[in-house]
C-alpha cells in the first residue's frame, strides 16, 4: 500500500504474501497491477530507486546516474556495446523513448517454428495489446507533429522510394520536448511509474525500492524465499539490512540480464541455457550535416521508421528509425582531439541522426548467437556478446542505409560514428569498404535487452515453459519479462513485453487461485 | 543537492571503458602493459597540476593531474566563447564521479591512469620516456594520437576510455553548451507548472519520512 525506499527500512524484514514480483518495469508492473486489483497480496522488490517527475532535471549528467543500470555505464565485457537499461521504480519504461510496436506476426511464427514456443501466439496476445494500448494511450503520430530531425529521415526515405511510416507512442498531452530518455517531467509518458505501479499500490501492493534481489531459495520444485539486500538511495551502497519474502508464488521480472543473473546467483540453471542467447538490437546510424538548423535535441525522440530492410535475406535485417542527439553522449563519441572534436560538436544544431536496429537472434546456423550472461565479482552480471562476421556486415549495411538516407534528405555531408565522412552517395561503398567494422571499431549503443531465459516447451532447450511462463524447474516460479524472448523481437520491445506480461498474469492468477 | 561548484556527476558510459576485461582484450601485450600500470613504475615523476580548491575524494593529486592533462588536450582549447577543461574542472568532476562508482571501477581507472602516464610504457613503444604530464602540448597531442591510432587494441581502448571520460564530463556541463549551439533543456519547473493538471501525485504513495529519493534536501 506504499512505496518504501532503502532509507526507510531500518531493520531486517521477513514478509509473507501471495505473490512476490521482482522488478517493476514493463513485465513486473503489469503483473503486479493485475494481481493486486484481483485482491491478491503483492510485494514488489525493485533494485532501482523511487524517483518522481518532481525531481527530474532533464540533464544527462544527473539523470543517467539516477535512472540507468550502473549509472549508464553498463556495457558488454569487451566494451563494444554500451547498454542503456533503466533502473528505477517503473524500470526502463521511465527512460524509454515511448516508441510502440506490437511484436510482428512473422517473429512469433518464427518462435513457434524454430524455438518450440506454444501458448503466446500473435492472436492470443491481441486482446492483451488492445487493453494495454488503450490504458497507455498509444497513438500514432501525425506528420504535422514530426520534428525537423525526424523529418530528415522521412525525406530521405521518400527520396529513395523506401518504405516509411509514422510511429505510435504511449503519451498523453505530450509537450514534445525531446527529453524522454532522462525521464518525463510532466508525466505525459505513460510509463509504469505513473500508470500500473500507482494502480497496483492503490489496490494494496507494497513496493520496496533499492532492494537488490540477491537470490531465490528453493527446495525441490518449490521456491522457499526471495532474499534482497537493501541499498542506500543516497550512496547506492548496501545498508546491511535485508528483506526476506516468503511468497506462495514468485514472478521474476528483472528484465533480460538481471533475471538470468538472479537465477545464476541462485544456482538454478538445470538446462544450462540461463543467460544464453541474450539479444540487444545492436544500434548503429549516421549523422547528416544540413545547411539549416535541425536542432536534433528538440521534439520527441522518434516519429518515423522504415521496414525497408526487415525482410532482407542477404544479411542481418534491420529496422530504420529517426533518433535524437544530445551533447554529453554525442560529445564522447568523437575521436578527435580538442579543436577537431569541438568543430564536430559545433555542427550539432545542423545535425540529424538516422538510426538502425539490427535484428539479432535469427541466424539458424548459430545456436550461440548474441550475448551470454555470467557472474563476476559481487554477483554482478558479466555480459559477453559474440561478435560475428554477420554482425559486422550488418553494422556496415545499416550504416550504409543511414548514410544514404541523410544524403538523400539533402545533407551536405554525412558521417558514421567512427568518423567516416561522405559527401555523395558515390563515395559510400568505397569509404565503408576501407573502414573497420569489428568489436570496438564502431561505437554501438543498445537499449533493448531481450532473451537469456528463453521460453519453449522443451526443458532441455529452454528455461521457461511457454505455455504458462513458469520456470521449467520450479512449480511456483514464473518468469515474465523480455528475458523469455527466444530471439530479439525486431521492434522496440515495450509493447511486446506488456502484452506477454498481461497474458502471463492470467496464468499466475489461475495458479494463485 | 551538491553545491553548484561541484555538480554531482553521473557515472557516464565512459567509465565502463576502464574495465580490466576490456583492456585485457589486448592479449599478452595488454597484460604486460597492465602490469606496468599496476605496479606504478615510472622513469620520472608526474608533473603535478595545482591542487583543486576542494579536497580530492578518490584520486591522488598525481592521478588528478593526469586526467587534467588529458582533458586539456581532448577538450577544446579555451576561447572567447569556449571554456577550457580546466575552467570546467573536468578532473575534479572525474573525482566526484568516481566517488559514486563501484570499488572495482575505481581500481580499473587508477590502473589505466598509471599505465598511460607511465614513461616506461612510452619507452616500450619507442615514443617517450617522460611521463605524459611532463610533455609539451604538441608532444602530448602526438602521444594521444599514437594511442588512438595504435594497432594494439589495448592502447586504442585506453585512449577511448580517457577521452570519453573527459569529454562526456565536459560536454555534459551547461557552461560549454552556448559554444556548441545547444540551448540546454527547458525549465523543468516551468513545464511542470504548465502541465500541473496532469501530474500524477506519486508522493502520496510514498512511505513518509527520511529522504526517500536519496537526492539530498
Amino acid at each position: 500500500m506504499t512505496i518504501r525506499t532503502g532509507a526507510q527500512v531500518d531493520r531486517d524484514l521477513e514478509l509473507e504474501c501471495d505473490v512476490c514480483v521482482v522488478g517493476s518495469g514493463a513485465g513486473g508492473a503489469v503483473v503486479a497491477q493485475r494481481l493486486a486489483t484481483a485482491g491478491k497480496r503483492v510485494i514488489i522488490l525493485e533494485d532501482g530507486g523511487f524517483h518522481t517527475s518532481a525531481r527530474f532535471d532533464l540533464t544527462e549528467r544527473t539523470m543517467f546516474q539516477r535512472l540507468y543500470q550502473e549509472g549508464g555505464a553498463r556495457a558488454t565485457a569487451d566494451q563494444s556495446m554500451a547498454i542503456l537499461q533503466g533502473r528505477a521504480v517503473g524500470g526502463t519504461t521511465v527512460v524509454n523513448w515511448t516508441t510502440c510496436f506490437r511484436t510482428p506476426e512473422r517473429v512469433m511464427q518464427h518462435w513457434a517454428e524454430h524455438h518450440g514456443v506454444e501458448g503466446p501466439t500473435h492472436d492470443a496476445l491481441v486482446p492483451h495489446w488492445e487493453r494495454i494500448e488503450t490504458r497507455l494511450n498509444v497513438q500514432q503520430m501525425r506528420l504535422d507533429q514530426v520534428n525537423v530531425n525526424n523529418m530528415m529521415t522521412w525525406r530521405g526515405l521518400e527520396a529513395l522510394g523506401w518504405h516509411k511510416d509514422l510511429l505510435f507512442r504511449n503519451v498523453k498531452n505530450c509537450a514534445h520536448t525531446g527529453y524522454c530518455g532522462v525521464g518525463c517531467v510532466i508525466d505525459a509518458k505513460q510509463s509504469m511509474l505513473v500508470t500500473f505501479i500507482p494502480e497496483a499500490v492503490a489496490a494494496g501492493a507494497d513496493v520496496y525500492a533499492n532492494a537488490w534481489v540477491e537470490r531465490i531459495t528453493f527446495d525441490g520444485r518449490h521456491c522457499t524465499g526471495i532474499v534482497a539486500k537493501l541499498r542506500s538511495p543516497i550512496t547506492d551502497r548496501f545498508t546491511g539490512h535485508t528483506i526476506t519474502v516468503r511468497p506462495r508464488f514468485t514472478v521474476l521480472s528483472g528484465g533480460a540480464i538481471n533475471t538470468p543473473a538472479i537465477l545464476l546467483r541462485s544456482e538454478l540453471d538445470p538446462s544450462g541455457h540461463t543467460g544464453k542467447r541474450t539479444f540487444f538490437h545492436p544500434a548503429i546510424g549516421a549523422v547528416g550535416v544540413h545547411a539549416d538548423h535541425v536542432n536534433p535535441f528538440v521534439g520527441s525522440p522518434q516519429y518515423v521508421y522504415s521496414d525497408q530492410f526487415v525482410d532482407r535475406e542477404d544479411g542481418m535485417p534491420f529496422l530504420i528509425e529517426g533518433a535524437p542527439m544530445f551533447p554529453m553522449s554525442i560529445g564522447s563519441l568523437s575521436t578527435g582531439l580538442g579543436a577537431e572534436r569541438q568543430a564536430s560538436m559545433e555542427l550539432l544544431p545542423y545535425s540529424s541522426l538516422t538510426g538502425a536496429l539490427l535484428h539479432d537472434g535469427f541466424d539458424l546456423a548459430d545456436p550461440d548467437e548474441g550475448a551470454t550472461i555470467t557472474l563476476q565479482s559481487g554477483g554482478r552480471p558479466k555480459i559477453d556478446y559474440k561478435w560475428t562476421e554477420r554482425l559486422s556486415n550488418g553494422v556496415r549495411d545499416a550504416t550504409r542505409a543511414s548514410l544514404q538516407i541523410q544524403l538523400a534528405a539533402g545533407a551536405r555531408q554525412a558521417y558514421t560514428s567512427h568518423g567516416v565522412y561522405v559527401r555523395s552517395p558515390d563515395e559510400i561503398d568505397r569509404l565503408l569498404a576501407a573502414a573497420r567494422w569489428g568489436p570496438g571499431d564502431v561505437p554501438i549503443f543498445v537499449a533493448h535487452c531481450m532473451g537469456g531465459c528463453a521460453m519453449g516447451t522443451d526443458p532441455t532447450r529452454s528455461v521457461v515453459d511457454s505455455r504458462t511462463l513458469k520456470h521449467h524447474a520450479l512449480d511456483d516460479l514464473f518468469v515474465i519479462d523480455g528475458s523469455v524472448f527466444p530471439t530479439s523481437c525486431t521492434v522496440n520491445p515495450q509493447i511486446s513485453i506488456y502484452g506477454l506480461a498481461s497474458w502471463g498474469a492470467d496464468h499466475v492468477l489461475e495458479a494463485v487461485g | 543537492m551538491a553545491a553548484p561548484s561541484t555538480p554531482k556527476p553521473s557515472a557516464s558510459a565512459s567509465l565502463g571503458l576502464f574495465s580490466r576485461r576490456a583492456l585485457l582484450r589486448g592479449g599478452v601485450g595488454g597484460a604486460v602493459l597492465l602490469g606496468l600500470g599496476g605496479v606504478g613504475l615510472a622513469l620520472q615523476s608526474t608533473r603535478r597540476a595545482a591542487a583543486p580548491a576542494e579536497a580530492l575524494r578518490v584520486l591522488t593529486l598525481d592521478e588528478y593531474s593526469v586526467i587534467a592533462a588529458v582533458a586539456a588536450r581532448v577538450c577544446p582549447q579555451p576561447g572567447p566563447d569556449v571554456p577550457g577543461a580546466d575552467a570546467i574542472g573536468v578532473a575534479l568532476l572525474a573525482d566526484r564521479l568516481l566517488d559514486h562508482a563501484a570499488p572495482e571501477s575505481v581500481a580499473d581507472v587508477k590502473t589505466v591512469i598509471a599505465l598511460f602516464e607511465n614513461g616506461l610504457t612510452g619507452a616500450l613503444f619507442f615514443e617517450r620516456v617522460r611521463p605524459f604530464t611532463a610533455l609539451g602540448p604538441d608532444d602530448q597531442d602526438a602521444v594521444l594520437l599514437a594511442w588512438r591510432n595504435s594497432s594494439v587494441a589495448l592502447r586504442r581502448t585506453v585512449f577511448r576510455a580517457l577521452a570519453a571520460l573527459s569529454t562526456s564530463l565536459y560536454y555534459g556541463d551547461a557552461r560549454v553548451w552556448p559554444g556548441i549551439g545547444y540551448p540546454g533543456p527547458p525549465s523543468p519547473s516551468a513545464l511542470r507548472d504548465a502541465y500541473a493538471a496532469q501530474l500524477v501525485d506519486l508522493a502520496a504513495l510514498r512511505e513518509p519520512g527520511g529522504d526517500p529519493e536519496g537526492e539530498g534536501a
